[in-house]
């Protein structure tokens, strides 16, 4: 065995243009894969990340129903926002953080103009851990403040039309829990020019938990509970444990479920990386058949004198495959290390880029795993062993006699 | 002529390896072509939604009027049969038809939320966006001129009102001068969610409903025109500018609709990419085989220049073969899939948009770029076989015929 190896290996070498050819091949190949897998990876991981920490929390609890209505925002499907109630949740263990929200509709109005636009209530203190996000892309004025209790932040695109600054007052106007019309003042504090990644509604307002209750008639009530969970691959066990504990007038949702697009969008992208992927992987691995064939062509009579002097068919044939197994360790290893070097290369800094439909720049920080890696390696030696294998069979059948003979 | 026999012998001698590298250039010229073909089925489905169901080719409004960030409605004009005729003797135009965009909040007594409408007129809306009368939900019809005040309204949106269609809901909106008015709506049908946001704010009311809701009678804030031909829409928008004058803007789809323009950028950078690196493989392969060529037939090489054969004439029989290998690899690539996607243009794609219902997508091919990935195919093979050719053609015969 240790014998066939080291032929493969000088084999491999002597014919140093014919393999660095095969070889650039595999690299090239292999690096795109890389690369681009480790692209997405970061986007992916920028989008979910966007959405667990910029908008609904890993966990969110709500009545039963609610999310079913949930573009209704219906007020009646409320649960209480007291220690009692959060308390028991944030006894859950890797639950970190736990904030009490509502989402609702209504009007902003400043001098004679009214928007339609809507808001959610938020826990000033609570939030801040549970959607860290949502702080960080205040970009004028400052975020929900527990010492401002009228302060409100919100998204650039509603301030204009409204055609109010920040630190102007303006007026939210809303139905109350009943179904009658209640107003209240408020300042803005803060304004942020997307209220998220794939949000569809670019006119949003957040304000002061507090407030909200006393606009909407409901104090000490909220209907929406958004969690934090860390770490976030404990998620499923989190609901898990919550069920029980919240009981069943309550649904528990893991944020998979409170934004399923985003699990379809980045499965959709898996899908197509992946058949590319494929293809490159699939023209690098001709190549070796292609090199393997010539191979055997060219060394017909070496074959020939192998067999003369005893070796075996079997062993004709691991020679050729171990040879090409070695392109494919080669260019592998080669690929994998280049594409890991780019990949590193943007890591710390990201690649900043801008969704389509978006106004707003998003960094993207590329990685790779290890079992990707693992895989992608394993792939490469063996779809290289798996490619040579018809060269490598044709070899082990030649006749001794005739290989002698042959003048090629 | 004998050259290009001895070439055609040399590429049938070596069946195997001709073999490969040909399936090597056919397997990428098959992919470029495939995918240019779903990518155009893909980007004509967004178009076409876009702007046959939605936007319209070319959209009139007063001026200031898309800059407005407050006020949109005072930015209107008269719904006057003048203004309709005059749009509709410029050249190129074939359709003219008024809207009102507009906002506001829709609930059921306890439940509301905000929603965006387009009134249309249901006589003439469906010669400029022939699209919208298909673009609602299965099982719904669209609005017609016997709507009155019925609305098309997205799934999420109604389900939210616990509303079934015949429902009645109620419409609340500001009006120019910022006074609310409210009237109720009879949810007639559902329109198709094909993104996140149709089905959770968009609605779509009749003219008539949207003047009363709003007190604007008499009045609309667009104008939108269908054209003959989508891509010289801007001309038309050109000829449109020039007779409506200074107190009008006139913009095409591709200024409406940036998201769209976008997502056609990006698409084809990513075909771009992908074709380039195909590219490079195949040529990688191609350079290989050649080589290999090259040292396999040094004896006969030398033979031939010891016989007299020119230098010229060497270098001439390795491009021949390479280009016949391009050639047929090529043609045959380019041949599968074009009939793949040509197939699948005639079924039809059925693809999920996430978040969104089911949608028919049919790929399709131009002919010039067929051509132009073969052509490429072909010169990238020739390249590739130079640098073998040329240092075939320089071998010394006495060197070569030793050779083993």
């Amino acid at each position: 065995m240790f014998a066939l190896i080291r032929i493969a290996l000088r084999n491999v070498t002597r014919n140093r243009r014919r393999s660095l050819i095969t070889l650039s091949a595999v690299f090239l190949a292999l690096t795109v894969m890389v690369g681009v897998r480790g692209l997405l990876n970061g986007l992916q991981a920028t989008i979910r990340e966007g959405v667990v920490y910029g908008q609904t929390g890993a966990v969110q609890v709500h009545r039963k129903g609610f999310l079913k209505a949930m573009q209704g925002a219906p007020l009646d499907l409320d649960l209480p926002a007291d220690e009692a109630f959060l308390g028991k949740i944030r006894a859950v263990p890797h639950v970190t953080a736990v904030a009490a929200r509502i989402p609702f509709g209504g009007m902003v109005n400043h001098g004679d103009q009214t928007v339609f636009s809507l808001f959610t209530a938020l826990d000033p203190v609570a939030e801040s851990k549970v959607c860290p996000q949502r702080y960080e892309r205040v970009k004028v004025g400052r975020p929900l403040d527990p010492a401002d209790p009228t302060g409100g932040d919100f998204t650039t695109p509603l301030l204009s039309r409204l055609g109010v600054k920040v630190g102007d007052g303006v007026a939210i106007l809303t139905n109350d829990r009943d179904g009658v019309l209640n107003a209240v003042d408020m300042k803005v504090i803060g304004s942020f020019p997307e209220p998220g990644l794939f949000a569809a509604d670019k006119k949003v307002g957040f304000i002061p938990l507090p407030l909200a209750q006393e606009l909407l008639r409901m104090p000490g009530r909220a209907t929406e509970v958004a969690i934090a969970v860390d770490p976030l691959d404990r998620i499923d066990e989190v609901v898990a444990a919550l069920r029980p504990v919240v009981g069943p007038e309550y649904e528990v949702s893991s944020w998979h479920d409170v934004a399923g697009y985003v699990d379809e969008i980045v499965k959709n992208q898996n899908l197509v990386l992946n058949l590319i992927s494929n293809i490159f992987l699939f023209m690098a691995l001709l190549g070796i058949l292609n090199t393997m064939l010539m191979s055997v062509r060219e060394r017909t009579r070496e074959i020939g004198t192998m067999m003369a002097v005893g070796v075996r068919r079997r062993q004709i044939l691991a020679l050729f495959l171990l040879e090409a197994s070695l392109l494919g360790l080669v260019g592998g290893a080669l690929g994998l290390a280049a594409g890991y070097g780019i990949i590193h290369h943007y890591a710390g800094e990201g690649i900043v880029m801008r969704a389509v439909g978006s106004t707003t720049d998003i960094v993207i920080h590329p990685f790779i795993t290890a079992p990707f890696v693992a895989r992608t390696f394993v792939v490469s030696i063996v779809g290289a062993a798996v490619a040579a294998l018809l060269p490598s069979f044709f070899a082990s059948r030649l006749r001794p006699v005739e290989a002698l003979g042959s003048v090629a | 002529m004998t050259l290009l026999k001895v070439a055609l012998r040399n590429v049938v001698r070596n069946k195997w390896r001709s073999a490969i590298s040909a399936v090597a250039i056919l397997v990428g010229v098959g992919v470029v072509v495939f995918v240019q073909g779903f990518t155009n089925g893909f980007l004509k489905n967004v178009v076409e939604d876009a702007v046959l169901a939605k936007v319209g080719a070319i959209q009139v409004h007063r001026k200031g009027y898309l800059d407005a960030e407050k006020d949109q409605l005072k930015l209107d004009m008269p719904d006057d049969p003048a203004i309709v005729a005059k749009l509709s003797a410029i050249p190129g135009v074939t359709a003219v038809t008024r809207r009102i965009a507009f906002e506001g909040m829709i609930g059921n007594g306890s439940v509301s939320s905000v929603f965006m409408a387009t009134a249309i007129d249901p006589r003439t809306e469906y010669a400029v966006c022939p699209k919208r009368r298909e673009s609602v939900a299965a099982g719904s019809s669209p609005l017609d001129e016997k709507s009155e005040n019925g609305a098309l309204l997205g799934a999420q949106l109604v389900e939210a009102m616990e509303a079934k269609p015949g429902a009645t809901l109620t419409m609340l909106s500001a009006s120019q001068g910022g006074a609310s008015n409210a009237l109720d709506v009879t949810v007639r049908g559902f329109l198709p969610s094909r993104f996140i946001i149709e089905s959770k704010r968009m609605a779509t009311v009749g003219l008539p409903f949207a003047q009363e809701l709003l007190r604007m009678n008499g009045r609309v804030t667009e104008y939108v025109i269908q054209v003959e031909d989508l891509e010289r829409a801007d001309e038309v928008a050109e000829r449109v500018r020039a007779a409506m004058g200074e107190d009008y803007e006139v913009h095409g789809w591709r200024q409406l609709s940036p998201m769209v323009r976008d997502l056609l950028i990006r698409l084809r950078i990513v075909l771009v990419s992908v074709a380039v690196i195909l590219f490079l493989l195949v040529v990688s392969g191609i350079v290989n085989t050649m080589l290999m060529n090259v040292y396999e037939r040094v004896r006969e090489i030398g033979t031939m220049l010891a016989i007299g054969t020119r230098q010229r004439q060497v270098v001439s029989l390795f491009l021949i073969e390479a280009l016949t290998l391009g050639l047929v690899g090529a043609t045959l690539g380019a041949a599968i899939g074009w009939g793949v996607v040509a197939w699948m243009g005639k079924t039809g794609l059925t693809m999920r948009p996430p978040g969104g219902d089911p949608n028919h997508y049919f790929p399709s091919v131009e002919p010039s770029f067929v051509a132009g990935a073969v052509g490429l195919a072909v010169l990238g093979t020739l390249v590739a076989a130079l640098y073998p050719a040329w240092k075939a053609s320089r071998m010394r015969p006495v060197d070569a015929l030793r050779a083993i």
